[in-house]
This record gives C-alpha cells, structure tokens and sequence, in this order.
C-alpha cells in the first residue's frame, strides 16, 4: 500500500480519502479534531535503548544549563503558519469542561527552534483551551513571552485563566520567570534534539497564591507576580467548538511570533504536579497517575493519527482522552497536516 | 489508491514514512498580482498576506511537485524557513502580538510591578 504525496508525505486528506471520512467527522477520545497544522520532526534515529522516542530526563543529557530530555519525534511548528487545533473538543464531554474550581497538571515538552534574536513582540504560544467561536469565551492559556513590541526582554511564561472574554482580562493570572541559565530566552539550542519539560499546576483553589504552580525541566520556577480575582462561580463553559489550540495564538489567530517543536502534551485532571514530577520529567510523558507498568520503559501515549488509536492503554481502551482521569495526551507520533 | 481501504493495523505503516523536516520547506514571497498564475490545488497554500496585502508567501515541499504555474511568476523570492522567518520580522509581515502586552493593564498593581 503506497499512501502519500510530496515525498511520502501523509496529510490528513489522505488518511479520510482512505477512510472515507470528512475531517469534521474524524473523532479523537476528546472529540474531535478537524484540523492539526504543523508537521512531524524527526532526528535521526532514537537511542535504542530508549525505543519508545519519547523525551525524557533519563534519556536526555546535562548540557551545563540543565538536563534536557531527547526527542526522536516531535511536532514541528515553524512559526509561519502551523498550529494544531482541535474543534468541539470539549463540548462533547460535558464532563470535561475545567472550571475555575477544578485542579489541572498540563505536561509537554517543547523546544523553540529560533536561534538567533527574534523580533520584538516575539511570543511563543503553547497550549489553549476552551474558548468559544475565536477564544470570545473562558479559557486557560499558557504561552511565553520573550520580547516586548518595545524591544525589552520579558522572559516570562504566562499562564491564566479567562472567565470570559480575551478583551475582559484574565481572572487569574500567574508569570514565571524562566530560568535559562547559560542559556538564552528563545530556548534556540543548537542541538535540535534537546526537549524542555514544561509542568504546570492548578491547584483549583481559587485566588490564593500558589494556585498555579510551574517546573522547567524539573526545576520549580519562581513566580514573577500574579493576579488574581475571586472565583465569582468559576468559568461557565457551554456552547459549542470549544477547542484545544497549540502553537497560535487563539485570540489573534496568529501562528507566528515563534517556531518550536512539542511533543507529549498531557493533560491531566489533579494538581498531581507535585507528586508525579518525577515520573513525568523522569521518566517520560505518559509516566504520572496514570502511567503503564508493563515493562518499566512502557509509559506513554501516542497519538499515532488524527482520529485513530490514540493513547492505546493497557487493557485495550483507545482514547487520548481519558474520561474517568480527565486525561489528554498528544503524544509524539504526532502526523499533523503538512 | 483511491479506493484501497485500510485498517487500524495498517496505521503502523504510516508511522514508518519519513517524517517531515522543516528544511524541507521552501516559502516564496509573490507579488498579490502574480496570484492568478498560480493553480496549486493540492500543492498551493498561501500562508499569509504582507500587511498591505500586496505580496502573499506560499511555502511547498521541495521533494514535491512545484504549484501550477509556479514558474511562470515574475520577481518571486525563494526563501528557506531560517530566512522567512528573519524577513518575517519587518515591519511588512510582522504579526502584531503585542496584543498580550495590554496585559500589563490586567496586572495588580499591588503587585508592585508594571
């Protein structure tokens, strides 16, 4: 069976050609993706006595300013114009729609691929969800910010909570300083293999400091300064195309601003941050609450394709999504479009 | 091809195609006037409007087939992706993000800092 164009290249018109399917019938365990931007990465073969690819710290390599897990696979977003998205993800569980009140862990691991100075108002945006029709409704976002439009350095990882709309402002709003030490603050490594492990954590516990929480590649980041308002009932969630965005900015659309590779991204419900780092910074994405123990190197999941045996489990259950652990991965045999 | 149903099983073919690499990629910036020679279908993809909308950048495969017409355009510029990026900072492409930068208004200022 020959599938592809371009050099072997799979696009997801490919796969629902094969398969019949319109896009906006492709279902994923979280509910459906119409569209993924971005494309694969590769470097080279894995270390083979790490076969399941996967970035971790135990794979990874101190590198004097810190200790970097290694990717054989990634997706690849050039800051152009890919992003990954995710339509109607959330609506269709009913039960997954985090409120203010709910305590959350995101993981990923990422690596931006700008190495030199980039221009100012130079912002990578990492993961999103909720929103509404645009981002006009509540979400969580978590994005860096390298460079202010005024050309100053900021360095900061930004993470919040939007009640309602972008234009309303965030009611809950953490910075982290980065910590790049040795290093500089568009992460542009020049071994493109070194993946970064972002952990974040909301504790749920409304406008208390501490209530967001974050590690670089294990180390806990110190808050820069936060903002926070009272609950106020916690985000209401309803219409639809509720969504996961990674790589643009939702509110703006834009794609741009900067380029990076990310792999892994799990979403997991608990502030579980704490006490599953080790695992999840140790030993590989998948690793954590809810981790396999079939071998002790067995312990993620891949999304393999849009729509098709994502975050195969033990025991059979195919789903990114887990609906009784609040869990979303995105794993890292991601094939995006292009 | 077309008509060639495969199955779960079959996924782990895809999984051993050669993935994509970034250097792969070429982006040409072509003037807004050049636009109706270009017929790429499945090749085509113009990923973004200069700010003044006189020029657009399409980026392709270079292991794939070129755009229709794609060598017909007069004055296109061929870049790779480190390089689009770098022209992708001037003023004429540059996607204005300091929207996240009014922000600052959303800070407590108790905070002691903006």
């Amino acid at each position: 069976m020959t599938i592809g164009r371009l050099g072997n290249q799979v696009q997801m018109r490919d796969i629902n050609a094969e398969f019949n399917i319109r896009p906006s019938t492709v279902q994923i365990g979280l509910g459906q993706i119409v569209n993924i931007y971005g494309r694969n990465a590769d470097y080279g073969n894995p270390y083979p006595e790490f076969p399941w690819q996967a970035p971790t710290k135990l794979s990874g390599v101190d590198t004097g300013r810190g200790f970097h897990g290694y990717t054989h696979r990634s997706a690849n977003f050039d800051g152009v114009n890919d992003y990954l998205y995710g339509a109607n993800t959330i609506d269709s569980y009913a039960s997954f729609q985090p409120q203010m009140t709910d305590s959350f862990t995101l993981s990923m691991w990422v690596r931006a691929t700008r190495t030199s100075v980039p221009q100012p108002g130079y912002a990578i945006p990492l993961f999103f969800i909720g929103g509404q029709n645009g981002f006009t409704g509540p979400f969580f976002g978590l994005y860096y910010s390298g460079r202010l439009s005024n050309g100053a350095t900021e360095d900061l990882f930004i993470a919040r909570f939007f009640r309602g709309a972008y234009t309303s402002g965030p009611t809950r709003d953490y910075r982290f300083r980065a910590t790049f030490s040795g290093g500089n603050i568009w992460w542009g490594y020049t071994n493109p293999r070194l993946m970064n492990h972002i952990l974040l954590q909301y504790d749920g516990n409304g406008p208390y400091s501490g209530a967001f929480r974050m590690w670089w590649n294990g180390v806990e980041l110190g808050v820069n300064r936060t903002n926070n308002y009272p609950n106020s009932g916690g985000l209401v969630w309803g219409g639809k195309n509720l969504r996961v965005e990674i790589g643009r900015f939702p509110y703006t659309g834009s794609p741009a601003g900067g380029s990076q590779l990310i792999t892994n991204v799990q979403w997991f419900r608990g502030a579980v941050a704490g006490s599953y780092n080790r695992e999840m910074y140790n030993r590989g994405a998948g690793a954590g609450p809810f981790s396999q123990e079939i071998t002790s190197n067995l312990h993620y999941w891949p999304l393999y394709l849009n729509g098709m045996d994502m975050g195969q489990q033990l025991g059979g259950s195919n789903s990114v999504y887990d609906l009784n652990s609040y869990q979303v991965g995105f794993g890292n045999m991601i094939r995006p479009v292009f | 091809m077309a008509e060639e149903i495969i199955t779960l099983g079959d996924i782990t073919e895809y999984i051993e195609l050669p993935p994509f690499q970034i250097e792969d990629w070429t982006y040409t910036i072509i003037p807004i006037n050049e636009l109706v020679k270009l017929d790429g279908d499945e090749t085509l993809e113009i990923v973004r409007y200069s700010n003044d909308n006189s020029e657009f950048i399409i980026k392709y495969n270079t292991s794939g087939s070129l755009p229709i017409g794609y060598e017909s355009v007069i004055n296109k510029s061929e870049y790779s992706w480190e390089e689009i990026e770098n022209v992708l900072t001037s003023s004429q492409w540059v996607v204005d993000l300091s929207i996240h930068e009014f922000e600052a208004s959303w800070i407590n200022p108790e905070s002691g800092e903006e």
